[in-house]
């Protein structure tokens, strides 16, 4: 997930120039990654309307936490970071499924899912968008967004182990799903 | 839809047709069925139609010079009274009328700038005018009242039927309504009173609709405004639900207890609340006109 | 429908724009925290005219200036094409729909001519007031173009038009 130098700049000059209070500046950053932040919430809340206000929240969090951006840092990770935290946040406020999950000390370093046959996206995203919570977070950080297993575990507040134990989880019930044609 | 029954003494009317001159009075009769079809045309100055017991048209009042001819007519249940002025004279001369026809009669009234009123008439009644005011009783079954400029005011008989009130700049006004309501209006306002409701639509863009309405226990209200106000009042024999939105107006009213943002950010209110699914419901939705509604 | 095939998670879309610009929701609240911490500053360089506590009043107003002159801005660009009419809407709204309501137009324009003065200003300011809520609706849509309010309201409110075209088109002609 790295971006030309040439964009990582053009990333920091904004920022810099936001962090001065130029809202046009971060209007510029807004409109650069307001698409892979909404997919990002868009697939880990399953709701249209939670993911604009989840957007909205991050970006505000955002720009009042500027300051506190290091700036050797990938602004898009911080990004998302904020908008992770904001969806859980906003999971915490409702009623709370418990998931049982048993950590397997085994440890899982396994490659990107890849599926047996190609299939149809809308099926695939059908398929994610089915999974229990733990286990379609992990999937979509690190199947989808690339994230690695420590950056993940770490945004998600849960352990490194456990992250893999979900996406192990995730990939067995995907796999299962799709071959049902479950939606 | 209307049925037309023909009875015996239709042959009666002595005169198939009656041509008056203009300029003067006029007093004619013709024989009518009781059940008959009455269709009256004039352009400016009033009509006045009143039912009665008898099986005849009576038509008095009086024509301008303007006036070319009022022609009356009457054949196999139907009547046909016409204002005719003269060729390229389309404004002046103005005729004032009075009609009185069978009180079961189905009246249909075109005017173009003459007022219209109707009081006593039982059957369907389909009456409209361009920019004159029509005020009438009505309590005919698929009854019509439609202006272009003019106001429209009617008194219903608190019999359910089934009414069509539209006006593009005028008012809509209807008291003792019950049964079934379409209100149409562009920038005039409307308001309704109905003591049973069963099926109403209500449509204005900048007027404001004011509904006072009890329904029925499957009662079904459907309103929406752009800019203008919606007012509900709407008792019901059981709880109400509803589906309500306004872009950037407001909703309040003693049901408007938990009003909801559509998004956090964004502008959009919503009030849905879900009861009895065929019981008594209201859709209103606006893009900035406020929204008040009370189930008392 | 031809949905694309993947064969890998990570092959799945990673951008997905929302249904509607958000931005000006993000700027109303930017103003908002910039307008309440200009109220920080310390009481004595606080302008005296604003007392405060008419300062939530203000940070309010400001919110809500910065989002309705973000909403009606045309300076935004976002889904407005030639015409003034939203790529949504048009999208809503088909070609022949908006052909038949020029023709209608048309006709409309006669009758108005030959209508007394009084009436003619009467029935024009509605048809008028129908046109502008058209395109004030239409603006909305054209920042929020998967409202479906918006898309209800402008479907109806076009009906509407044509009704009452079709009414003034159709005034006093049984009845001359």
């Amino acid at each position: 997930m790295t971006k030309p130098d040439t964009v990582v700049e053009f990333d920091r000059a904004l920022i810099e120039r936001a962090r001065r209070g130029d809202s046009r500046a971060f209007e510029r950053l807004y409109r650069e990654h307001v698409g892979r932040l909404h997919g990002l919430c868009l697939r880990m809340t399953r709701n249209p309307d939670q993911a604009a206000d989840c957007v909205q929240d991050a970006f505000i969090k955002a720009w009042k936490a500027l300051p506190k951006f290091e700036e050797r840092a990938s602004f898009s990770t911080w990004l998302h970071r904020i908008a992770v935290n904001t969806v859980l946040e906003k999971r915490r406020g409702s009623v709370a499924t418990a998931e049982m999950l048993v950590e397997d000390p085994t440890e899982y370093e396994e490659p990107v899912m890849v599926l047996d046959t190609p299939v149809e996206e809308e099926e695939l995203e059908a398929a994610i968008q089915s999974l229990p919570q733990g286990a379609r977070d992990a999937l979509v950080l690190c199947g989808v967004y690339g994230y690695e297993h420590s950056e993940a575990a770490s945004m998600l507040g849960i352990a490194v182990g456990t992250c893999k134990a979900q996406l192990h989880r995730a990939r067995g019930l995907l796999k299962e799903r799709l071959e049902r044609g479950v939606r | 839809m209307r049925e037309f029954r023909i009875l015996p003494f239709a042959a009666l009317c002595s005169l198939p047709l009656c041509a008056l001159a203009g300029g003067g009075s006029v007093d004619r009769n013709i024989a009518a069925e009781p059940g008959g079809e009455v269709v009256i045309s004039n352009v400016s100055g009033r009509v006045d139609v009143r039912g009665w017991d008898r099986n005849e048209v009576r038509v008095t009042g009086s024509l301008e010079e303007g006036v070319d001819r009022l022609d009356l007519e009457s054949s196999s249940g139907r009547t046909t009274i016409k204002v005719v002025l003269p060729r390229g004279n389309s404004h002046d001369g103005d005729a004032d009328l009075t009609i009185q026809v069978p009180k079961g009669s189905s009246v249909e009234v075109g005017a173009v700038s003459a007022d219209i009123s109707s009081h006593g008439v039982s059957g369907t009644q389909r009456l409209k005018s361009v920019s004159g005011e029509i005020t009438a009783d009505v309590a005919g079954d698929d009854s019509e009242v439609r202006s272009v400029s003019g106001d429209v005011t009617v008194r219903g008989s608190g019999k359910p039927i089934s009414l069509r009130m539209s006006s593009v700049s005028g008012s809509l006004h209807l008291s003792d309504g019950a049964g079934k309501l379409d209100l149409v209006t562009v920038s005039g306002d409307a308001e309704a009173q109905m003591s049973e409701a069963s099926e109403i639509r209500g449509r204005t863009t900048s007027g404001d609709l004011e509904l006072r309405a009890k329904l029925t226990k499957d009662g079904r209200v459907d309103v929406e405004a752009v800019s203008g106000d919606l007012r509900l009042r709407v008792p019901s024999p059981s709880a109400l639900s509803t589906e309500i939105e306004s872009f950037s107006g407001d909703i309040t009213g003693c049901l408007a207890t938990n009003v909801e943002k559509v998004s956090k950010y964004g502008p959009g209110v919503r009030l849905n609340i879900r009861n009895v699914e065929d019981g008594p419901r209201v859709r209103a939705k606006t893009l900035s006109g406020d929204i008040e509604i009370c189930d008392k | 429908m031809n949905s694309r095939k993947v064969q890998r998670i990570d092959e799945l879309a990673r951008d997905l724009p929302p249904a509607r610009d958000l931005w000006p929701g993000i700027a109303a609240a930017i103003e908002a925290d910039n307008v309440t911490a200009r109220a920080g500053v310390p009481a004595a360089r606080r302008p005296r005219w604003l007392p405060a506590a008419g300062m939530a009043a203000a940070v309010a107003l400001v919110a809500l200036g910065v989002l309705i002159g973000q909403y009606t801005s045309k300076q935004s660009g976002i889904g407005v094409v030639d015409g003034g009419q939203s790529v949504a809407a048009s999208a809503i709204i088909p070609a022949t729909y908006r052909k038949q309501r020029d023709e209608l137009l048309v006709a409309v324009k006669q009758k108005l001519a030959g209508m007394p003065p009084a009436e003619r200003d009467k029935v024009a300011g509605s048809l008028a007031t129908l046109q502008r809520s058209i395109q004030e609706i239409e603006a909305a849509l054209g920042k929020d173009p998967a409202n479906a309010l918006l898309q209800e309201l402008l479907v109806n409110s076009c009906q509407e038009e044509m009704r009452a075209l079709t009414a003034v088109r159709d005034s006093g002609r049984q009845e001359t």
